[in-house]
């Protein structure tokens, strides 16, 4: 018997709560931040190695601060409303004295933060309990996360960008983790993986101190196993950041109050156009299933088109092009070999793109947001697949989509990056699962800043499936 | 595709102070799509609208 082998049967015996469990479990007094913390450490030794999910954990700090919240709970002090809750970050995310190397240990070698990043900030004033930092794409420019494997077939990829912060939220090596999304790399990580993924309003958390891949088109964000999970992460991180020219200066609601208030009346918009082609059989049919879920809680659902949405892949790929290579121009300059090739080749090209055609995607990207806010004129929010596929194989370039071979990351980024395109708050969680046991997931998205309605329709399905409490077969 | 030649494309990088061999400017414009994209935009209804630099997600409600 091999080692990996010996550690499958203990790697699945236990269940981890989710955040909004352990919160509860800590006022009742039944759990603390230190069993907390232990359990998710041992968790990590035990199942990270099959998984890849880490590229550093904070194990001591960790327990440090665990014993910290445990004793202010102990004194009846509360810390925040994340207390003693373990946190994963996505390695673009600073963390003061530590290396953020962003996927790329070469072109970061000798990187040291010189202070927390905005969210990390927040975190810590919360209370969250940091566990570590995860894998991400090569500078967040890809949708693989190699060498991350997904927890619910280790033969297929976990998505990306943020793969190792879905991995380990899936597998329970954390309770929830930070992800960025640039044109889909919250959701679709959260997608393959089986979890929810909250992309937030562009604007509404900081993205001070996390390492750019596109200045107009980044958002920062949670991944977690519920709605409500997620709900409690964004209160915590959300708000204006001066510090952040992105960041926009509107009133933080509370995420919490209306969660629970049900969907009766929500209209719901279905488009006839775009996010239903070429999608897998079992991928519409689950989210036609989902959507008759949220009639049942009270919703109506409206048919409609979203003008312009098709323009979005070419808009994206030409803006993340320019915009990345303006970000790596100076490495490029002193170590291009630190590049992996395919990373360097589109860099490259990016620097290719001419002024005028980097003015007219921007311009273009206005048509895309009209058309959104055309069709949520007479809806409260969309409801479309988050992926056309299932989880591509690993170490495969392609995957077949629309009777073709496509490359992975345009098939991936598909139904995801018209809401980095627009801006919008867009809502990824789980209804369902393939026939090979891999995990569906059904995308909602809503005006600006309108994060509460995205929620409020979240948890209501939620509430009424139990998709999202399943495991992924890690024995 | 970018619609300019290998050695051009070598003297645009250049320019950025990029040094790059004709190989790498090869792959790099195999994977362009600074014609497809110009193209695209050429062909659309842009007249009067602003570029979305400045990126502000308010509707003006």
């Amino acid at each position: 018997m091999t080692a990996v082998e010996d550690i499958r049967p203990q790697a699945s015996a236990v269940t981890l709560p989710t955040v909004t469990e352990a919160l509860a479990a800590f006022e009742a007094g039944t759990l603390s931040p230190v069993e907390l913390t232990e359990q998710v450490l041992t968790r990590i030794d035990r199942i990270d190695p099959l998984l890849e999910s880490y590229v550093d954990v904070f194990s001591d700090a960790a327990r440090a601060k665990a014993r910290i919240v445990e004793d202010a709970i102990r004194r009846g002090d509360c810390i925040g409303p994340l207390q003693g809750i373990p946190v994963a970050l996505k390695d673009l995310y600073d963390v003061a004295g530590l290396p953020t190397l962003a996927g790329s240990p070469v072109v970061r070698a000798g990187h040291c933060a010189e202070a927390d990043s905005a969210v990390v900030r927040k975190l810590r004033a919360a209370g969250a309990v940091l566990t570590g930092k995860t894998v991400t794409h090569e500078f967040a420019f890809g949708v693989v996360s190699a060498p991350t494997r997904n927890p619910w077939d280790r033969d297929t990829i976990p998505g990306g960008s943020s793969g190792g912060s879905a991995a380990a939220v899936s597998a329970q090596l954390c309770l929830a983790a930070m992800g960025s999304d640039t044109g889909g790399s919250i959701r679709i990580p959260a997608g393959l993986c089986g979890l929810v993924g909250l992309k937030p309003t562009y604007g509404r958390v900081s993205k001070r101190g996390v390492a750019e891949l596109s200045w107009t088109l980044d958002h920062t964000g949670p991944l977690t196993r519920t709605v409500a999970d997620a709900a409690v992460l964004l209160q915590a991180i959300a708000g204006y950041d001066p510090g952040d020219p992105s960041s926009v200066d509107e009133a933080v609601p509370d995420y919490l109050a209306g969660l629970h208030a049900g969907i009766e009346g929500l209209r719901v918009g279905v488009p006839s156009n775009f996010f239903f082609d070429q999608v897998d059989t079992e991928v519409g049919d689950a989210v036609h299933a989902a959507l008759a879920v949220l009639v049942d809680a009270g919703a109506t659902l409206v048919e409609l088109a979203v003008p312009h949405v098709e323009l979005t892949a070419e808009v994206v790929t030409t803006i993340v092009g320019v915009e990345a290579a303006a970000i790596h121009q100076e490495h490029m300059r002193t170590s291009p070999e630190a590049y992996s090739a395919d990373t360097r080749r589109r860099l490259l090209a990016g620097e290719l793109i001419s002024g005028t055609t980097y003015v007219n995607a921007q311009r273009v990207r206005r048509l895309v947001a009209a058309g959104f806010r055309a069709a949520l004129s007479d809806v409260d929010v969309l409801a479309t697949p988050t992926l056309p596929v299932t989880a591509p194989a690993f170490g495969a370039d392609t995957t077949p989509f629309g009777g073709a071979e496509v490359p992975v990351m345009p098939v991936l980024s598909r139904l995801t990056a018209p809401a980095n395109a627009a801006g919008l708050p867009a809502l990824a969680l789980p209804c369902g699962f393939s026939g090979r046991g891999l995990p569906l997931s059904l995308q909602l998205i809503g005006r600006p800043f309108d994060e509460p309605t995205l929620l409020a329709a979240g948890q209501a399905y939620q509430r009424r499936t139990d998709w999202h409490t399943r495991q992924p077969p890690l024995g | 595709m970018a619609d300019i030649d290998v050695e051009r494309a070598i003297q645009r990088f250049a320019a950025a102070g990029l040094v790059v061999g004709e190989q790498q400017a090869v792959e790099a414009l195999s994977v362009s799509r600074e014609v497809e994209a110009a193209q695209l935009y050429r062909s659309l209804a842009i007249t009067g609208i602003e570029p979305m630099i400045s990126f502000d997600p308010r509707w003006r409600r």
